[in-house]
């Protein structure tokens, strides 16, 4: 499966112009892209990688150059960590260690955020980070889907 | 033997280089206007990005448009055409009173206001971060935007142009947490700084002295000072003041006049001003 295609559906996804009211309830398809790709095909991409798509983010999201790339790193190192162990367990299991993940992540988003100034509020934050996590199985599935129709087998059934 | 650094130590160390990088370019991005050519750069090059994001809307125009029957466009054109009277009036009027208000400033010796040369622009999209109150507008510069340009509507203040492209530009909301307004209070000419506090329909003042006289319904404009805006554009409506007891400042809070949520057009005052 083609890392650029995956990277520019998900920069796609990010770039949506969604009404003002429904941003909160947007999940981080960025995130989600990096998880996937540090999860299901760790060796295939590495911390450089991670910091280099984390730049366009940084444009189409509008944050200051550098905080994706904080947020990625942290995010692959992680997963990196516990990938062997949670690529094997069923998807609520894996839902809800992702959940644990994200919500760690988004203490790290918090810190960077006050970096650069801006005051987050804790509420949406957490609703951001947490329905970033409930979208993991759709997504998941959905590139899973892709990977088989495009011969990319290396992802087991869970 | 065991080997020297194990697999999960070179990641660790990977991460310290990677988080040191981020952080250094986050302190860089933040503090200095150095990395602007290269977020221009990408987001040039992320246009046929955006534009497919941008079309299935572009196509839901296009369609209501071709649907519409012609006795609803006979009937917004009259609309329109009433519209365009009351407004051709209104301008006979502000002529008047703009030469009053040219020769009284002669009476005062005051220096006579940069006409202002207003663009307009449509809103392409909103930033999909919940935290960054940043719009982009379909004039970039190519029609003259720059930075720092100050975006308005026709109920007042939006914000400032923040990073321009060839096609596009950003537009930093005046709600945005990191933004900063110097503003005065229109009836008593009493200044001070409007914060963006991250809500669109908040800003807030929050080092007025103890004795400022501010009264709910008050309206806040630009003071001019700094450069940036010129003085007397309508910003914001005072709708609370929080007096703390023993504190020595009195937090103004305030609504801005632009519907910010629900913008669609606005305009860009693309006039050069001396810094």
């Amino acid at each position: 499966m083609s890392f650029f295609l995956t990277y520019v559906l998900s920069l796609v996804l990010m770039t949506a112009p969604i009404p003002e009211t429904w941003i909160a309830w947007w999940p981080h398809w960025g995130i989600l892209f990096a998880l996937w790709w540090g999860l299901m095909r760790n060796h295939r991409v590495s911390m450089v990688s991670m910091l280099l798509v984390s730049i366009p983010m940084d444009v189409v999201v509008g944050t200051a150059f550098g905080f994706h790339g904080l947020l990625l790193s942290v995010l692959f190192y992680v997963v990196t960590l516990i990938g062997p162990t949670v690529r094997r367990v069923n998807w609520l299991r894996q839902l809800g260690v992702v959940t644990v993940v994200l919500w760690l992540l988004s203490a790290v988003g918090y810190w960077g955020r006050t970096l650069i100034g801006q005051e987050p509020l804790l509420g949406p934050l957490m609703l951001q980070v947490t329905l970033t996590a409930l979208a993991w199985p759709l997504f998941r599935a959905l590139l899973e889907g892709v990977a088989r129709m495009t011969g990319d087998y290396e992802v087991t059934d869970t | 033997m065991r080997p020297l650094f194990s697999e999960t130590s070179v990641v660790a160390v990977r991460l310290v280089i990677a988080l040191s990088f981020s952080l250094a370019v986050l302190f860089i991005d933040t503090r200095m206007a150095v990395l602007e050519p290269v977020r221009q750069t990408v987001k040039t090059l992320l246009w046929p990005v955006e534009k497919i994001t941008q079309a299935p809307l572009d196509a839901a125009a296009f369609g209501s448009e071709w649907m519409a029957t012609q006795a609803s466009l006979r009937t917004r054109l009259t609309q329109l055409a009433l519209e365009n009277e009351r407004l051709m009036t209104e301008q006979l009027k502000l002529q008047t009173l703009r030469a009053e208000n040219a020769e009284l400033r002669r009476l005062l010796n005051v220096r006579e206001r940069i006409n202002e040369q207003l663009l307009q622009a449509e809103i392409q999209r909103l930033s999909n971060d919940p935290f960054i109150h940043q719009v982009t507008i379909n004039r970039g510069l190519l029609a003259g935007v720059r930075a720092g340009q100050p975006v308005l509507s026709a109920d007042g203040l939006v914000g400032q142009v923040l990073t321009p492209y060839p096609h596009a530009a950003d537009v930093l909301l005046m709600t945005d947490a990191t933004h900063r307004l110097p503003v005065q209070l229109t009836r008593t000419r009493e200044r001070g700084i409007a914060d963006g506090t991250g809500r669109l329909d908040r800003l807030e003042m929050r080092h007025l002295p103890e004795t400022v006289d501010v009264v709910v319904g008050d309206l806040l404009e630009t003071s001019g000072l700094g450069g940036r805006f010129q003085a007397g554009i309508p910003v914001a409506r005072v709708v609370e003041i929080i007096r703390s007891p023993g504190q020595p400042f009195v937090r103004v809070l305030a609504e801005p006049l632009a519907p910010l949520g629900r913008l669609s057009l606005v305009m860009v005052d693309v006039v050069e001003r001396a810094p």
